[in-house]
């Protein structure tokens, strides 16, 4: 029976690793029916401080970030909301971010003598834009151009929500912080009212009040560039964060999109993070099966079967020396021979179907059932049930030419 | 009613002849004995005439069936509506109970299929008879040699054969015991039951009607 039930297990797992583009797995879903995950980074505390010890750190993430933005398997989206300081602002405390959440203000402060507010403001890509169909009221949407980061300038580009257009006009020039590094903000439009936009935090973000800013991304090696000063660090650090820590949409399942990340993964030589949505219990047992190596499934697949052969063989003989006062009782009340190996194969049926029932079960738990892969463990389970009757019939035959029953009732 | 005749039947095993040249007629409500040295063939000559093993050559009719001309497997069918079977040794599947072990010879016969209720009353009966009644609901491996034998042979009877084969049906039996299966076989061939047995016993062929020797070279008559 355990063999019965290993044997049908690695069925199993062989079926995932061939099926597993058609499994099911609960998914949220949202953007016109898109799969949506969020890469989340695992750089907390000490483990940031030692990735980020040397520039390679940079240039890896930097690396991963490319290749997460390009990737035609997905489409990557960052709406990463990021406090920042605009100088000499007047517009009032509602524009600051921890006043719209109940909290006082953050009192302002000096820098070069300018006065600097905390104001609302998140960096998204191009993906935002297309997808949550914003309307710009004056002014135009960043080009690819301007999601590169420029070391050669400290101008960057800002798209302002509506209730900024009363204070500044397009073109107009604003001093900010973002992340301790000076910024001149170049306004390039203004939003219309109430445009709403989906953040990894929030279903629904208006716009009204936020300074949009582009989802840098860094072409070349950032290591070239990078400060020597860890506080002027900071700002790399947290643009880089900024796009990893990305929704990624598509019509991939979590499987498939564990497949898609673990390739980029290991070509960016960066591993350092979740897939929320790809992650639970059910996704990661299918990911750890599909990572076993197809060649040892099918070796194993082989191994097994013999043995399991030799084993029900030697079952088997054992089962009918056991069980010969059965055969005989049945014997003589006028059962045939045909009857009596019919009897002995509907039990090892039984053991072949309780070893293709058990395997199932675990995964039913842990999934919520997909129907094709169902229909394909089954088939595949039923090919091999074929094979093992048809050799326990063969069996069977040969051990009674050996075990003459009716011998037995001459003791 | 039952008629049994065998002519000029052999049996060969493995190249060696167990028995030739064997002529026997039975009829209908008879008790046949076949007497014999041991290992002589007395066991292979009732298999024959149960349907279990075929004969080497000659010919046996049971009923007007030509056994010979059937396969195996349409003598177990024969065997499972006409004929009885109580080995040396009463083989029984311990798993089930007295009860059911009794049961099992109505699985293969079409007009007992259907376990009613005169069927399970004459269980009981028979199993007061041969006083095994009190044990018809333990687990048959709990029960002794004795009494297994018993439930061995209310097993053979319970489908109404026409013919019953009895190998040493007494052999493992008290005398009393014994007298009791005796008189019960009288009881059975009123009815027009044919019993052929092997036996050693004397008492036992004493109350049989017909009684052989069989030996390498035939069965005589004694």
């Amino acid at each position: 029976m355990l063999i019965a039930i290993m044997f049908f297990f690695l069925i199993l797992i062989l079926v995932v690793n061939l099926d597993q583009a058609n499994i099911e797995t609960q998914t949220v879903s949202n953007f016109e029916g898109k799969n949506i995950y969020q890469v989340s980074d695992d750089l907390i505390d000490n483990k940031e401080t030692r990735f980020f010890s040397s520039s390679d750190g940079y240039d890896t993430l930097s690396n991963f970030n490319n290749k997460l933005s390009t990737s035609s398997k997905f489409i990557s989206y960052t709406a990463h909301w990021q406090p920042i300081n605009l100088a000499n602002f007047k517009g009032g405390n509602s524009f600051d971010p921890d006043y719209q959440y109940g909290s006082p203000p953050k009192p302002t402060f000096k820098l070069n003598d300018k006065v600097y507010s905390s104001v609302l403001s998140l960096q998204i890509n191009d993906s935002v834009f297309n997808l949550n169909h914003i309307q710009i009221l004056e002014g135009r949407k960043f080009s690819k151009k301007e999601y590169i980061y420029n070391n050669n300038t400290n101008k960057i580009p800002v798209i302002l929500g509506n209730d900024y257009s009363s204070m500044y006009k397009l073109g107009d020039n604003i001093n900010i912080l973002v992340y301790g590094k000076e910024f001149q903000g170049h306004i390039i439009g203004f939003f219309e009212p109430s445009q709403k936009i989906m953040t990894s935090n929030e279903p629904e973000v208006i716009l009204d009040k936020y300074i949009i800013l582009p989802a840098l991304t860094f072409k070349t090696a950032l290591s070239n560039y990078l400060p020597k000063d860890p506080n002027a660090q900071v700002f790399f650090r947290a643009t880089l964060f900024a796009t990893t820590n990305s929704l990624l949409l598509t019509d991939s399942s979590p499987l498939e999109i564990r497949k898609d990340m673990d390739r980029i993964s290991k070509s960016a030589e960066f591993e350092d993070f979740q897939i929320i949505g790809a992650s639970g219990l059910a996704i990661n047992t299918l990911v750890s099966m599909t990572k076993a190596n197809l060649k040892l499934i099918y070796l194993a697949i082989a191994i097994l079967f013999l043995i399991a052969m030799c084993t029900f063989v030697y079952t088997l003989y054992l089962k009918v020396k056991k069980n010969i006062d059965t055969y005989t009782v049945l014997l003589i009340s006028g059962a045939n021979m045909n009857y009596i190996k019919k009897y002995i194969r509907a039990e090892f049926l039984l053991i072949s179907i309780i070893g293709i029932i058990v395997p199932l079960i675990p995964f039913a738990l842990i999934l919520s059932g997909s129907l094709s892969f169902l229909i394909n463990y089954l088939f595949i389970s039923f090919i091999f049930l074929i094979i093992i009757l048809i050799l326990i019939k063969i069996v069977v035959n040969k051990i009674f030419d050996k075990v003459d029953i009716v011998q037995y009732l001459k003791r | 009613m039952s008629k049994i005749i065998l002519k000029s039947i052999s049996k060969s095993f493995k190249g060696t002849v167990i028995f030739n040249n064997v002529n026997l007629t039975g009829e209908t409500g008879k008790i046949i004995a076949i007497k014999g040295k041991s290992g002589v063939g007395k066991s292979t000559l009732l298999n024959i005439i149960a349907g279990l093993e075929t004969s080497s050559s000659g010919s046996y009719r049971f009923d007007d069936i030509d056994m010979e001309k059937k396969s195996l497997n349409e003598l177990a069918k024969v065997r499972g509506e006409s004929i009885g079977y109580i080995s040396q040794f009463s083989p029984m599947i311990p798993k089930l109970t007295t009860f059911e072990n009794i049961c099992i010879p109505l699985i293969f016969n079409k007009k007992n299929r259907n376990l009613e209720e005169s069927k399970i009353t004459k269980i009981v009966e028979l199993s007061k008879l041969f006083q095994v009644h009190h044990l018809l609901d333990k687990k048959i491996k709990k029960l002794s040699g004795g009494e297994i034998q018993r439930v061995g042979i209310i097993r053979s009877i319970i489908s109404e054969p026409k013919l019953i084969v009895a190998d040493e049906p007494t052999g493992s039996l008290d005398d009393e015991t014994a007298s009791t299966i005796l008189n019960f076989f009288r009881e059975l061939k009123s009815n027009g039951t044919t019993i052929i047995l092997a036996t050693h016993s004397q008492m036992v062929a004493a109350q049989s009607d017909i009684v052989y020797n069989l030996t390498k070279e035939g069965l005589y008559l004694e």
